[in-house]
């Protein structure tokens, strides 16, 4: 495991530093002539050392996740749990907005996101949570404390917004709750309901939504017929239009009337969009499709092999937005094609596969809390992250974990890692 | 916690891992194994910008190297990527440049920008909205920009990105009137014409020759378009040059036109219509004249009035222009126009009359000024007169009586066989084969008439509405209807003088008067001599061509030809006083063609030297009243130009647009190499 988490991050640092990279005529022309290990001299390197940085820090955290028993951090959930719902709101008050969102806490030279660690804390406290209340979780009353708890910081990181974090930690609330012992079919229904939910809202509002254009284009088609009507028609055909008009106008009134109070108690119209478009980014090219649309024009050229390590020409050409962070998979897709993306997804299984088995070897229910939380946060981000670059998720801002650019992904899932490690060196001693 | 139990879970845990996996990469595979192609030429039309690079068309020449129409070369300014956020400023930033700029003469900065984008608007709403790549499309704003605006450009690049700078070639015409309308003019293509020449290559926004020779040798004088492969960024920024397929340029064509000798008969022809006008006959306002070499069929000049300045047309032609260039009707080539061809046509009917054996050459008949109930143009008559006499005067009851004994077909045979109501197969667009009458003719054409009154009598009876009154006048009109289905005996006398239904072109009549005069022989009239390729290469030589021999035996040709000697020669000559003083000898026709209701037509045929003619000229001035006294004249000034051209003193220019022959296009000198180099022009970026 450790092997691979190596493997992926030294894969990471070579594509941030590609991905970050821009050509001009002159630097173009060199690298056709160099070879790939000459190439990776040329890679842009100011965001890759700023990675290296982290990773060493990452590192650092990791070997303190793992040094220190797990059973003694587990003990600290109260206090871990306060402090992170105290820094999710610090956010909201001094936080720093990048990309249309309140994210980042400044600290001296440096910036980080809670809502990354908010992830990590969250596991760690629900584990304790959980681990209390483990034979009471069979029935309905028994779920409602744990919605709540996990509901707070929930609702917090929202109002960022942050809605990639806090579906995150929806996922992990499940996957642990699975782990605790919750009646699966509970899980199902829930699941369900949450569905059902989701979808009843986005219908109502496509309703809400057509209806407000439809009676819009009907107005402006009717009012010029009715000024002309009124100037040199007969009176009762102008009084009909009138009547006809003045209904509709009121009809589109209380429609708009509703349309706004949606909004209002739900999400914005630009996030409704932006969450839907990835059915069908061309509708919208230029606008809240670009993102998904170029993504797919990157995936989709590589092909098999790929266009070959530096010559992607969607990311070298700057067409690929934020390409070293949240869109870097496309990266991989493009320069190394099929075989490259298949890669790196079996990397990312053998991690995956590790957890599991570590999920087993636990020593206690915290352990297997704990790792469970662990695994399926990852194997959430891995999905909807990657499954964003290519189009079959929504693009909601969640990172790949240790692989996208950014000091608190990488620490976080270094020390989460740490963490699993830690429960993997105090598992259970078979005795035969 | 049971370990069975985790175990158990941790299994489906892991199913769920894997299945979210297997998704993944099902999608992956889907994207980039089965679709890949498609994203690949997705992925080519963001960063490749393909640039159509315009071939400068063929040169126009005259028969002794003279240079008619050219070419110069102009920067134009055009725009795009202008799905850039920037792109508000790149156009605010270049409006002022462009300030001050020729084409924005007198605009302010913020006038010039709201230009600019309404071009930009206009652009965007005419594409299909499908059609999202037309983004990538560069919307030319600026044509004709001073080499000072583009070093401005040039240097503040990076605050333009998108703006691209290119030169074309753009026609002129350094000597304004010369020779219009018959070169034509050229335009931007249009759905039509793209539609019917899609299978060679034309796009949108391409030039295309709408008229005359511009038109008729458009695949001769387009060339080959060229190419530019740019590979850009997502501003629009060029990131290098992936190659070059230089355009090649259009073959130039030398005519058989003499510009000098063309420029006199304009001149001629416009003094004509201006005397006309001075003599009291207030509608002649336009005309034709031809000059054709008789023993080839080169046309030497071909002029048509009035005309307009070619230069309007460069560049796109003003609303304001092209109303009043049609107002005036002067994109209408009147040398292949139709009109009656009054006396000009006795030649025919005296032809007709000889070869039938109706009468000898030495028939005489005394002339009394009657003829039936048909009055001569002259009251008292010619006295004794014989055929050439006959033409000498133009005696109408001569021809009146001759008409009556050779009958209308044979007259229509010999108008054929001097190749009048055919198409001559001039090398122009848009001709038409006039109109011999005869009895079928005719017939046919009151036919359709007398269908359509029917059906008007039968609507009205079917529907037993309208007043009695209307039906009645319709009966009365069907039966004057039925009357003209005959050919009658008025129509062959008509017919016999020019008068009637006949309809011919200047053009016509011209080389109907070189096969008289030439031995009988109808050559193809032609206006362009040689094709030579830039590098000037001989692409097609054109050789004179005998479209046909006229079944005419060479004495009566002979006889025609001596009468018309006669009628330039005192007494009596109908052209004796035009030709009076005249230092070669000539033979001519005058014509006179009533029109209804209007002066009439003022035609004039003639032909020189008498002994070994050369040339053979034909004149119309539409109302312009008399042939001798109106459209002679010109005529005479044509050949006297034409024997002494050397000497005359012209310039090419007409006066206020004089203009010298340098600027010239520079491709024009120094031949491009094709390149071997064979550049792969992705098509997908027209094509979708």
């Amino acid at each position: 495991m450790l092997g691979a988490t190596l493997i992926i991050i030294f894969f990471s640092l070579i594509m941030i530093g590609s991905a970050t990279l821009e050509y001009t005529p002159e630097s173009l022309r060199q690298f056709e002539n160099l070879n790939i290990f000459l190439r990776l001299l040329h890679l842009d390197y100011t965001y890759f050392s700023k990675q290296i940085l982290w990773i060493f820090l990452g590192f650092g955290v990791m070997a303190l996740m793992v040094y220190v028993p797990y059973e003694d951090i587990i003990k600290q959930a109260r206090f871990l749990y306060v402090l992170n719902l105290f820094m999710l709101i610090m956010v909201l008050f001094v936080g720093h907005t990048a990309l249309g969102a309140q994210r980042w806490i400044q600290i001296g030279p440096l910036t980080f996101q809670p809502s990354e660690f908010a992830k990590l804390l969250i596991i760690i406290t629900f584990a304790a949570f959980l681990a209390k209340r483990e034979e009471r979780l069979n029935s309905w009353s028994g779920l409602w404390p744990c919605f709540l708890y996990i509901g707070l910081p929930f609702i917090i990181i929202l109002k960022q917004p942050d809605l990639g974090t806090s579906l995150v930690l929806i996922a992990i609330m499940f996957g642990m709750l699975f782990f605790a012992g919750a009646k699966p079919a509970h899980l199902l229904v829930l699941l369900g309901i949450g569905i059902i939910f989701t979808a009843g809202i986005f219908t109502v509002h496509m309703y809400l939504h057509q209806a407000q254009d439809s009676l819009e284009k009907q107005i402006l088609v009717l009012r010029p017929k009715e000024k002309i009507i009124s100037q040199v028609g007969d009176k009762d055909e102008a009084k009909e239009k009138n009547v006809k008009l003045i209904a509709l106008e009121e009809k589109y009134q209380a429609i708009s009337e509703y349309h706004k109070l949606f909004h209002r108690y739900t999400l914005k119209e630009y996030q409704m969009n932006r969450l839907t478009i990835f059915l069908n980014p061309q509708k919208d090219i230029l606008g809240a499709g670009y993102h998904i649309w170029q993504s797919l024009i990157t995936v989709g050229s590589g092909g098999l092999v790929g266009k070959g390590f530096l010559e992607g020409t969607q990311s070298h050409f700057t067409f690929l937005p934020i390409r070293h962070t949240d869109f870097i998979f496309s990266v991989v897709g493009e320069e190394f094609g099929f075989l490259g993306a298949l890669f790196l997804l079996s990397l990312y299984f053998i991690i995956l596969y590790r957890g599991t088995k570590i999920i087993i070897q636990a020593r206690d229910n915290e352990g297997v809390l704990l790792a469970g939380g662990i695994v399926t946060m990852f194997v959430f981000q891995v999905f909807v992250n990657i499954g964003m670059t290519i189009g079959i998720m929504p693009v909601t801002g969640i990172p790949l974990p240790l692989f996208s650019y950014g000091g608190s992904n990488i620490i976080m899932n270094l020390a989460a890692l740490g963490l699993l490690l830690n429960i993997y060196t105090r598992r259970k001693k078979i005795i035969f | 916690m049971e370990k069975k139990e985790l175990e158990k879970k941790t299994h489906l845990f892991l199913a769920l891992i894997l299945g979210a996996l297997i998704i993944l990469i099902l999608r992956l595979g889907f994207l980039q194994l089965v679709k890949a192609d498609e994203y690949r030429t997705l992925a080519r039309q963001n960063h490749l910008r393909l640039t159509r690079l315009f071939a400068p068309r063929g040169e126009i020449f005259d028969r002794k190297g003279i240079r008619i129409v050219s070419n110069r070369p102009v920067y134009t300014i055009s725009l795009t990527g202008l799905d850039l956020k920037e792109s508000a400023q790149v156009v605010n930033y270049l409006a002022g440049l462009l300030q001050g700029e020729k084409s924005f003469q007198g605009k302010t900065k913020e006038q010039i920008e709201t230009e600019i984008q309404a071009k930009i608007i206009k652009f965007t709403k005419n594409k299909d909205i499908e059609e999202k790549f037309s983004l990538y499309e560069p919307i030319k704003i600026a044509c004709d920009i001073t080499p000072q605006t583009i070093f401005k450009i040039e240097e503040q690049r990076y605050q333009l990105p998108g703006v691209v700078v290119d030169v074309e070639p753009e026609r002129k015409y350094p000597y304004g009137d010369l020779l219009v309308p018959v070169v034509g003019y050229i335009g931007e293509i249009n759905e039509r014409e793209l539609a019917a020449h899609k299978d060679e290559g034309y796009y949108l926004k391409d030039l295309i020759g709408k008229e005359g020779l511009e038109k008729f040798y458009e695949p001769y004088l387009r060339g080959i378009p060229g190419a530019r492969q740019m590979e850009v960024d997502a501003l629009g920024r060029p990131v290098r040059d992936l190659g070059i397929s230089d355009a090649v340029p259009g073959n130039n064509l030398f005519l058989t036109i003499d510009a000098r000798l063309q420029r006199l008969t304009q001149d001629a022809l416009a003094q004509g219509i201006k005397r006309a006008l001075a003599t009291g006959y207030p509608e002649a306002r336009a005309g034709a004249a031809v000059v054709l070499s008789v023993y080839s069929g080169e046309i030497l000049a071909m002029a048509s009035y009035p005309t307009y300045d070619p230069n309007i047309f460069v560049g796109g032609i003003r609303e304001k222009d092209w109303a009043k260039v049609n107002e005036k009707k002067a994109l209408i080539n009147r040398a292949l126009a139709r009109y009656p061809p009054g006396s000009t046509f006795k030649m025919v009917t005296a032809t007709a009359a000889l070869e039938s054996k109706k009468i000898s050459p030495s028939y005489v008949l005394n002339c009394t000024g009657y003829y039936k109930y048909k009055k001569d143009w002259k009251p008292g008559g010619h006295g004794r007169v014989d055929l050439r006499k006959a033409l000498q005067v133009s005696c109408d009851v001569f021809f009146w009586t001759l008409g009556g004994l050779t009958g209308p077909e044979k007259m229509a045979y010999y108008a054929r066989e001097y190749g009048l109501g055919q198409k001559s197969g001039v090398d122009l667009p848009g001709e038409e084969a006039g109109r011999v009458p005869n009895p079928a003719q005719k017939y046919g054409k009151w036919q359709e008439e007398l269908v359509r009154v029917q059906k008007e009598i039968d609507q009205i009876k079917q529907e037993n509405q309208g007043s009695r009154g209307k039906l009645a006048d319709l009966e009365r009109k069907k039966s004057k209807i039925e009357w003209e289905l005959k050919w009658r005996e008025y129509d062959t006398l008509d017919m016999a003088v020019g008068q009637g239904d006949n309809y011919y072109s200047p053009l016509q009549l011209a080389n109907y008067l070189a096969a008289i005069v030439n031995g009988g022989i109808v050559y193809r009239p032609y206006l362009v001599k040689k094709i030579v390729t830039p590098d000037g290469r001989l692409l097609r030589k054109v050789e004179p061509q005998k479209v046909h021999k006229a079944n005419v035996s060479s004495q009566t040709l002979k006889i025609i030809k001596e009468g018309l000697h006669l009628v330039t020669l005192p007494p009596g000559g109908t052209a004796a006083g035009v030709f009076a003083g005249a230092p070669y000898k000539a033979g001519a026709k005058t014509g006179t063609a009533e029109v209804h209701g209007h002066d009439n037509h003022a035609l004039f045929l003639a032909f020189a030297p008498y002994e070994k003619p050369e040339i053979a000229v034909a004149v119309v001035i539409e109302y312009g009243g008399k042939g001798s006294g109106v459209a002679g004249p010109v005529a005479r000034q044509i050949l006297d130009g034409y024997f002494d051209l050397d000497k005359t003193k012209l310039t090419l220019a007409p006066k206020e647009t004089g203009q010298s022959l340098t600027n010239q296009f520079p491709a024009q000198n120094k031949p491009p190499e094709l390149k071997p180099r064979k550049l792969t022009i992705h098509r997908e970026v027209y094509q979708e």
